[in-house]
């Protein structure tokens, strides 16, 4: 019985001796870059991002407050046979509870891209390791005939819009603006309002829906959500007189070249909102590290115009332009 | 045993760890510096002297570009962790240099370089030059010199062969080759240190003294107007401008206004400004005649009130001529206003643009077309006119000079007409001379003989007459 009783507690000792191991849920941890820079067709200041991946003690990454931004990388766009290098630089953080430093970032103002060009990247990063990436810059935009050139259209409620392009796969964020001068106390303010597809009851109110970025070649607009927009311009003020409606609306098409397709279809956002998160896996184009090195291309459309009466029935002055 | 080993049984997900980054650097320099490094046919973006950092171990194609250069390339062989350092002498290769060859017409310009004198003359080779810009200065006496920036390529001759302007009888001061600041020129008149003073009508008054054009205008002085429509200089040596905003007396440092708000001037508009014997100032305004003795301001209007005033000349104190805007020439005698009629005298139109006198104290006329004639000349003999036509029924004569040798100098749209003593005719215009516009202005002689020439749309013209 003794003897037995010896076995059993040198075997449980065994067990627990051969099985003590520190476990780390994370595992080693191998620092990981992210790189972000879509360059822009419409201005020249073009900018990008680097950052570097970091481990929190514990499970909260929000006790990591240390900077992880990457400084004094080199970083070299090559396009159109010229070499653009970006320069370092930061801006005051607005938001400093989490990390008190400036917000670093690098920019290049000499160049924009235009259609259907090979745009290629390198991140030397001051530890030696090299991100690399490149893309084809979006194709030309072309609208459409079939498009609607006069607010309201006769003989329906809706504006549609049409465009195409000869890269398959493209995502589009489109945009509808009015744009108008109000008299406030005499000075004469110059104003744009975005144009929602349509609104939707929600409880007892209507909620603008805006469109966002997808690989759509049309849009349609209610003419219901174009009145109640002019409408709201004035909302609050009784002296419809101090509005004045240009004759054309603005409606630009940003057409994203398909790396950036591709991240705002996996990540369901847009341009607007675009943060390339380290070790997210949704989509990354860059080798070596991750995050996204794209471009976009804007055209605006011209054509779409209101008439005289329908903007005069809100009581605002009309500005004809040629 | 199966306890232990069930117990045991784990499974970890481990990223793979990554390999250091390579260590290889190659540092290139070259002399000259500022070379573009290619890696393997592909633009760095980096210039010499520069580092290309981090690469693995191997061969690299290194090639060198500057524009203007032929490309140099190396191949190097780049061990692991080696910092390699590759220098180029681009010079040491003798078909980097190129050639240029410089001819003038005509030849024998002496050749500077960049600022130093070659001691050479056109026609010229000269070898051996680092490929680049060079800023070439032809210098040949009685011609313009001639700036040109030539540029030398690798193992190539390149040719200027540039024609030099000859300023041996006619000089011109446009904007792009002096210091002139308009080449819309109104006046111009020689104050009695012959300096020019030169009128635009887009920026003021110009001075001119032979080596620096200094201008008065708007910005920065008080010049009533840009637009200037008349000069006249006074026994001060003071320059008097004429403009559509009053008069300005420049004494060479500060200015005086005259205008219709602080003296007896009844319009701003004046078009002329001559001085008589005593010093009286008589001014042409689109109202009447004016008369400014320094302090005292008397003021002639004729009875019907047909004084548009172009252009004056004083014969005597008691007499003078005035040439109007369509109501012809009249004599303003012991102050009264007496018309000689276009009806009766048949002179060539009623609008009358400058007035002088020759040797032979025929008064001279110029006249603009206008509802009643053509352009053309015309002279008082005391008796009658005579009249002369120049060029095309629409040409403008604009303004007349009269120099100490009785020489006619009529400033007209179609060119400058000359009339010598004789009154034989010729005229100088684009086509068969090197005058600069064909729409003259005004003219004068200087004391050296010259006769500058105000242009509208040409600058300032200098013609040296044979002597």
């Amino acid at each position: 019985m003794r003897k037995r009783a010896a076995l059993v507690f040198i075997l449980f000792s065994y067990f627990f001796i051969s099985c003590e191991e520190n476990f780390d849920p994370y595992g080693d941890f191998v620092e990981k870059y992210a790189f972000t820079c879509i360059l822009k067709s419409n201005e020249n200041s073009q900018t990008a991002t680097l950052f570097k991946s970091y481990r929190p003690d514990g499970f909260d990454p929000l006790t990591y407050t240390e900077d992880p931004a990457v400084k004094g990388a080199d970083i070299r766009v090559w396009y159109n046979d010229s070499v653009f290098v970006f320069r370092d630089s930061s801006v005051t953080r607005e938001d400093t509870s989490r990390y008190k430093s400036p917000f670093s970032f690098y920019y290049n103002d000499q160049f924009m891209v235009a259609n259907r060009k090979t745009i290629e990247l390198e991140v030397l990063l001051p530890n030696g390791r090299r991100l690399r990436s490149s893309s084809i810059t979006p194709g030309q935009i072309a609208f459409g005939d079939k498009s609607d050139v006069i607010i309201p259209p006769v003989g329906k409620n809706i504006i549609q819009l049409f465009w195409n392009t000869l890269d398959e796969g493209t995502f589009f964020s489109p945009k509808l603006s009015v744009r108008y001068k109000q008299n406030i106390n005499g000075e004469i303010v110059e104003k744009e309002r975005d144009i929602p597809i349509r609104d939707v009851s929600q409880g007892n109110d209507l909620v603008p829906v805006y469109p966002v970025s997808s690989s759509s070649i049309t849009i349609v607009y209610q003419m219901d959500a174009v009145t109640k927009a002019l409408e709201e311009i004035s909302a609050s003020d009784p002296n419809k007189g101090n509005y004045s409606v240009y004759q054309k609306l603005i409606f630009s098409l940003v057409a994203f070249d398909i790396p950036t397709s591709r991240y705002i279809s996996s990540t369901g956002g847009s341009v607007d909102d675009l943060t390339v998160s380290v070790d997210v896996s949704d989509y990354t184009n860059i080798e070596g590290g991750f995050g996204l090195f794209g471009s976009y291309s804007k055209k605006n459309y011209t054509r779409l115009r209101f008439l005289e009466n329908y903007i005069e029935s809100f009581g605002y002055n009309f500005i004809i332009e040629n | 045993m199966i306890l232990i080993s069930a117990g045991c049984d784990k499974q970890v997900s481990h990223s793979p760890l990554e390999s250091e980054p390579p260590q290889g650097f190659i540092y290139v320099n070259s002399v000259p510096d500022g070379f573009t490094i290619y890696q393997n046919n592909k633009n760095t973006g980096r210039l010499t002297p520069d580092s290309i950092a981090y690469i693995d171990a191997g061969v690299y194609e290194i090639t060198l570009k500057k524009k203007y250069f032929k490309d140099t390339t190396v191949i190097v062989t780049l061990n692991e962790n080696e910092k390699l350092i590759l220098h180029v002498d681009i010079l040491s290769n003798p078909s980097m240099f190129g050639k240029l060859y410089l001819q003038t017409s005509p030849t024998g310009a002496a050749v500077s370089l960049n600022d130093s004198s070659l001691n050479k003359i056109t026609p010229l080779t000269i070898q051996g030059l680092v490929p680049g810009e060079y800023m070439v200065k032809f210098d040949l006496f009685n011609h313009r010199v001639k700036e040109i920036v030539a540029i030398v390529q690798s193992s190539l001759t390149n040719n200027y062969i540039e024609e030099l302007r000859d300023t041996s009888i006619w000089v011109d001061y446009q904007v792009l080759n002096s210091g002139i600041q308009s080449n819309s020129l109104t006046a111009i008149t020689i104050d009695n240190s012959n300096t020019k003073w030169i009128g635009t009508v887009d920026n003021g008054l110009i001075k001119y003294d032979e080596v620096n054009f200094i201008n008065y205008n708007l910005t920065n002085s008080l010049v009533p107007a840009d637009k200037i429509n008349c000069i006249a200089i006074d026994v001060q040596n003071r320059v008097w401008v004429g403009t559509d905003e009053g008069i300005g007396i420049f004494n060479g440092s500060g200015w005086i206004i005259l205008d219709k708000n602080n003296s007896g001037l009844t319009t701003n508009f004046i078009n002329s400004i001559k001085f008589d014997v005593n010093n009286n100032a008589w001014i042409g305004t689109t109202a009447n005649l004016t008369r400014f003795d320094g302090s005292n301001w008397v003021v002639y209007n004729e009875p019907s009130e047909k004084d548009w005033i172009n252009d004056l000349y004083i014969e005597s104190m008691d007499k003078l001529w005035l040439g109007t805007s369509l109501n012809g020439i009249f004599i303003f005698e012991n102050e009264s206003f007496v018309p000689l009629l276009r009806q009766v005298y048949g002179y060539p139109s009623t609008t009358i643009s400058s007035l002088a006198i020759d040797a032979f104290s025929n008064v001279w006329f110029c006249f603009v077309p206008d509802t009643s004639g053509r352009g053309g000349v015309a002279y008082w003999n005391g008796t009658g006119f005579v009249n002369f036509f120049l060029g095309t029924y629409l040409n403008n004569i604009n303004h007349v000079f009269i120099d100490e040798q009785n020489n006619k100098w009529f400033s007209t749209t179609e060119g400058l007409y000359l009339f010598d003593s004789q009154n034989n005719s010729s005229v100088f215009n684009t086509s068969n001379s090197y005058i600069t516009a064909n729409n003259i202005r005004s003219s004068v002689r200087d004391q050296n003989g010259n006769i500058w020439i105000a242009t509208f749309g040409g600058g300032l013209n200098k013609y040296k007459p044979p002597r």
